[in-house]
């Protein structure tokens, strides 16, 4: 089944002009309009994510796929495109304030790369769990203690810690409660944004692990955005490379990674240290 | 006996833009059949054209043209061009690989990457372990190794795991790159007594070994390949006599 179906997701920042597209991208070797100034984030973006697939989208810094994601997970506003939703029998894009709220409550869980933007550190880490709780419907106090219990198990989070306030929380402790957010109302679609990012290389890998266990018992639909080529190796079943706001080659990532065919690609995976 | 793959001028070229855009050949113009439930060895010099062969099977490498008919009753997939999502529910499902390397998340102990396969098709995780660590006691993997990380391991241990990882799911089509290179002899011998109890399961093998012991012992046919081309499909036996001629 497919969850997902994005079609020509365009994201310009400035005014933008009727050059802005030809003008940028790989070919160009930029991503900012010359005649105009704008900053073309990416551009005729289009994939298809199914029912249990983890889809990843690879790139440097800048070459649009935190876009992407901000576009999908209903933080960043497309300048253009479609993306049809299958939970919402429609575009994404067309909704209005009220149905994506709803979107984000119920349907789209986000990880985000920096924590300050996925969390709120004055609350305790339970609570930061309880609140996307209670935005979907939750009222019942001891319900949510245990739901939210049951999430820090599923993403190994010590539950004695729940009361604590979530900046006294390792790094990868928030990463995971993170993680136990965006599943708490059982989304049909995650959003990944650089899971790794900023965390310990010995926590990095429980992580990933816990989450793929999680990800292949619920059947998550995921997309992955990083720009560690290990990350994507480890957790995506295809994968997008992107460059200067276009994506360049698509394909199995096992396809990507040892039979590149583009020839960025094929400097990406030969750059790995 | 019928066929499980029907591999029809299967040819491979890489278009090495970092290197001026050179071609370099991989397969060219491979053609054979793979019988249902045979023991099919594939031998050669390295850079012959042996594990491209079976990436190009498994779709690791995209072919750049021929066929890969993969049969099963009725039903006919070409490999080679399939969509993405059929070749990932082929390799859940029925088509396993196990590579030279162990690519695997650090930190997880070995078991659990055996066991990981056979959750993923459904396994209860108390069976799916259970399993994995009767293969890996088969394998002769020391049982103080089983709740370590494989990414300590010596290769022949690492390669025991890769090896129980790719068997456990029971496909019924198994690529094996050298799944034996780095193992003991007594340890090999116990690896290829774990796979001629599969075949006789009724799974097909398609194996890389440098070996020749091994092709001799366990090989139905023996595809022989040099210069990215097949120059000859033996009979094991026919194999055996020239071997020991």
């Amino acid at each position: 089944m497919t969850v997902l179906d994005v079609s020509n997701l365009t994201k310009i920042y400035g005014e933008g002009c009727p050059d802005c597209l030809d003008l940028t991208g790989p070919e160009m070797g930029r991503n900012q309009c010359p005649e105009c100034g704008s900053v073309v984030a990416c551009a005729d973006v289009d994939f298809e994510v199914f029912q249990g697939e983890v889809l990843g989208i690879v790139g440097e810094s800048g070459s649009g796929k935190s876009s992407v994601a901000e576009m999908l997970s209903l933080d960043l506003e497309a300048t253009g495109g479609s993306v049809d939703y299958h939970a919402i029998d429609g575009d994404l894009l067309e909704t209005d304030y009220q149905q994506r709220r709803e979107l984000q409550d119920f349907h789209v869980g986000m990880v985000h790369q920096h924590v300050r933007d996925g969390l709120n550190l004055d609350f305790s880490g339970g609570g930061n769990v309880a609140e996307k709780l209670l935005s979907a419907g939750w009222r019942d106090y001891g319900d949510i203690r245990d739901r939210v219990r049951e999430l820090f198990e599923d993403t190994e989070v010590p539950t004695d810690r729940m009361d604590d306030a979530t900046d006294t929380y390792s790094g990868g402790m928030q990463r995971r409660v993170q993680i136990a957010k965006a599943i708490a109302n059982d989304p049909s679609l995650v959003v990944l944004d650089e899971p790794t990012t900023g965390l310990d290389v010995s926590v990095q890998a429980r992580v990933l692990d816990m989450f793929r266990e999680i990800q292949r018992e619920q059947g998550l639909a995921t997309i992955v955005v990083s720009h560690d080529l290990g990350v994507i190796r480890l957790l995506a079943d295809r994968t997008l490379v992107m460059r200067q706001g276009r994506i360049v080659e698509r394909g199995l990532t096992d396809r990507v990674m040892e039979d590149p065919h583009h020839e960025y690609t094929q400097t990406l995976i030969n750059s790995v240290i | 006996m019928s066929d499980i793959l029907t591999i029809d001028g299967l040819t491979k070229r890489f278009e090495m833009h970092v290197i001026d855009g050179r071609e370099v050949a991989g397969l060219e113009d491979v053609t054979f059949d793979v019988r249902d439930g045979e023991f099919l060895a594939v031998v050669g010099e390295s850079g012959s054209g042996k594990s491209s062969l079976l990436k190009c099977i498994h779709r690791t490498y995209e072919p750049t043209s021929g066929t890969v008919e993969y049969r099963k009753g009725e039903q006919t997939v070409d490999l080679a061009t399939c969509d993405e999502r059929t070749v990932l529910a082929l390799r859940g499902a029925e088509i396993g690989y196990a590579s030279q390397f162990l690519h695997e998340i650090p930190r997880v102990p070995a078991v659990d990457v055996v066991a990981r396969p056979l959750r993923e098709q459904g396994k209860s995780p108390e069976t799916a372990r259970e399993i994995a660590r009767d293969l890996l006691e088969t394998l002769q993997l020391p049982e103080e190794l089983f709740e370590a990380y494989p990414a300590t391991f010596s290769g022949g241990e690492r390669q025991r795991v890769n090896l129980a990882r790719a068997i456990a799911p029971r496909p019924r089509l198994l690529l094996l790159d050298e799944p034996t290179s780095a193992l003991d002899p007594e340890t090999r011998e116990h690896a290829l007594d774990l796979l001629e109890s599969y075949l006789d399961s009724g799974t097909t093998v398609v194996g890389v070994f440098h070996n020749r012991d091994v092709v001799e012992r366990i090989a139905d046919r023996v595809v022989e390949m040099d210069d990215a081309r097949v120059q000859r499909v033996l009979d094991g036996s026919a194999y055996r006599e020239e071997v020991t001629a």
